[in-house]
């Protein structure tokens, strides 16, 4: 009999994405406004279908619109089995939503961060199930707050982390905004990168450093 | 010698004794040091080198935080996991900003297998560091590892390499680099008396994981990788081209790479030259090798 953790992680028959393997993560890089960060969002919350926890930590958008998204993305979003981690709680003060919930001060506060999601993922793999999708929008906001190598330490982080719960890490940056250079860095600290663009309103991607996936720009 | 070195800090003599003993009995081959304070761990790991430390939050001289700041300026790329049954709000109120850590609490249901699998992690694949890492890493140190790089004539031959190139880009330095787990040493050195680098401070480490066997910086100051490190600065680099040591069986364990203190561009004969020398230096690297006997690939 397999274990659930040797189950690969799908991503529904609408997107044009294989399964990945459990402990992989993925950088989806592209505009934030050009369905990169809807793509990223929709990752980790086709984990609903699955049963499978689903783990957000938002830098740069208030946490009840980002659940709006989710439950936008997904209407019969299993709360019970999904956690929330707002950084922006300096912003917008505490909030009391129906989800499990962690809030740190600012997006600045990496070590705040790192133990809070460390903190719920492990709530969320011991009570809702051993098999969890997790995902931070952005990568970029972090960069606006702290230095390369700091975030390239806290990606790797959580990145081994999630490797060695066989969970699935999502990871979003919007590369129309930082360097070459450090949208390459940030994609060497993951497993493979899915790279988004919207032309003439078609959204499509493509996808490097994993196997079985389409390499060519692809419409979704 | 053990596969995997932790050290276990806290106050408290029979917890951590109990976590030595459930680390010990869940990880193979782990040699674990225990220390009861933030200077006796710091002692610990110049003495053993970990490859993870576990932490408690409260300690007799500070927080377990603060060690971790201490242990990433003598060692930056050890693993370090906050192991405490102190709320995490408390943890997080009272820490600064940049101090990422892996954290387990100490009171959950499941803390010791999850303790357990996160520090085997964490060591194994080094999953702390601040750079970025080849995906080959393993199979990369187990070649280095095959080779003997002491001999003196072998030095003695590759530093003709590093004079040629110096004269040849009308740069003041060229080295030959060796990266190993956590440290750019310099195997050669034309031109300055480097000692070896943190390997998260070294160009070299992110030469050896970008995509072609060729990297050229032109201004290092411009780079965002590395605007801000210091230890480069005070190297007097502003400019830098490196060439990957790439082994017969694929596996970068070095650079050849030339520096200049003022930003310059390299072109593409420029960097053809500079993957010859390389690849002449690597051949050189394999014949030595052969000669001393000590080939074990």
């Amino acid at each position: 009999m397999s274990r659930s953790s040797d189950r690969p992680y799908e991503f529904g028959p609408d997107l044009p994405l294989a399964a990945v393997d459990p402990g992989t993560n993925i950088l989806v890089a592209g505009s934030t406004m050009g369905g990169a960060r809807d793509l990223a969002l929709r990752l980790v919350t086709r984990g609903n279908d699955a049963a499978e926890g689903m783990l957000m930590v938002s830098t740069n958008r208030h946490c009840e619109k980002l659940l709006g998204d989710c439950d936008r993305l997904c209407p019969d979003l299993d709360r019970s089995k999904f956690g929330l981690l707002d950084c922006l709680s300096d912003q917008h003060g505490p909030k009391d939503l129906p989800v499990r919930m962690a809030t740190v001060s600012n997006p600045s506060d990496l070590t705040g961060i790192g133990i809070e999601f460390s903190g719920l993922y492990e709530s969320l793999y011991q009570e809702a199930t051993d098999r969890v999708r997790a995902g931070l929008y952005s990568v970029s906001t972090l960069l606006m707050y702290s230095d390369l190598q700091t975030v390239s330490r806290f990606v790797h982080t959580l990145g081994g982390r999630i490797a060695a719960s066989d969970g699935l890490g999502v990871f979003l940056i919007d590369s129309t905004t930082q360097d070459e250079r450090v949208v390459n860095t940030i994609t060497q600290l993951c497993d493979g990168r899915i790279d988004v663009r919207e032309t003439d309103g078609t959204s499509e991607l493509r996808v490097r450093g994993l196997g079985g996936q389409p390499a060519t720009w692809t419409e979704f | 010698m053990p596969e995997l070195t932790a050290i276990c800090v806290d106050p408290d003599e029979s917890e951590r004794a109990a976590t030595v003993e459930r680390l010990g009995a869940a990880i193979d081959d782990a040699a674990l040091v225990a220390a009861g304070s933030i200077e006796a761990a710091v002692a610990a790991c110049r003495n053993h080198a970990p490859d993870c430390v576990v932490t408690e939050y409260d300690l007799p001289d500070g927080t377990g935080l603060e060690l971790v700041s201490r242990i990433r300026e003598i060692a930056p790329d050890t693993g370090c996991v906050l192991h405490t049954a102190v709320d995490r709000e408390t943890v997080v109120a009272n820490a600064p900003d940049d101090v990422v850590v892996e954290y387990v609490d100490k009171s959950a249901e499941t803390a010791s297998v999850r303790l357990a699998r996160l520090v085997d992690a964490t060591a194994r694949f080094r999953t702390q560091t601040a750079y970025p890492l080849p995906k080959d890493e393993s199979a990369r140190l187990a070649a280095l590892d095959s080779y003997d790089l002491d001999a003196d004539d072998l030095r003695a031959d590759v530093e003709r390499l590093t004079s040629l190139a110096a004269r040849h880009y009308g740069v003041s330095t060229a080295s030959i680099n060796i990266i190993d787990e956590s440290q750019q040493d310099f195997l050669v050195c034309h031109g300055a008396d480097w000692t070896p680098t943190d390997r998260e401070d070294a160009i070299c480490t992110y030469t050896i994981v970008d995509d072609g066997s060729v990297t050229v910086i032109e201004n290092v100051a411009e780079d965002p990788r590395f605007a801000d490190n210091e230890t480069l600065e005070s190297m007097g680099i502003r400019s830098y081209m490196g060439a990957d040591l790439t082994t017969p069986s694929g596996e970068t364990i070095g650079t050849f790479c030339v520096y200049h203190d003022e930003p310059r561009s390299f072109d593409d004969d420029d960097r053809a030259y500079l993957r010859t020398l390389s690849t002449v230096a690597m051949r050189l690297l394999e014949l030595h090798d052969d000669a001393a006997g000590g080939d074990t690939r």
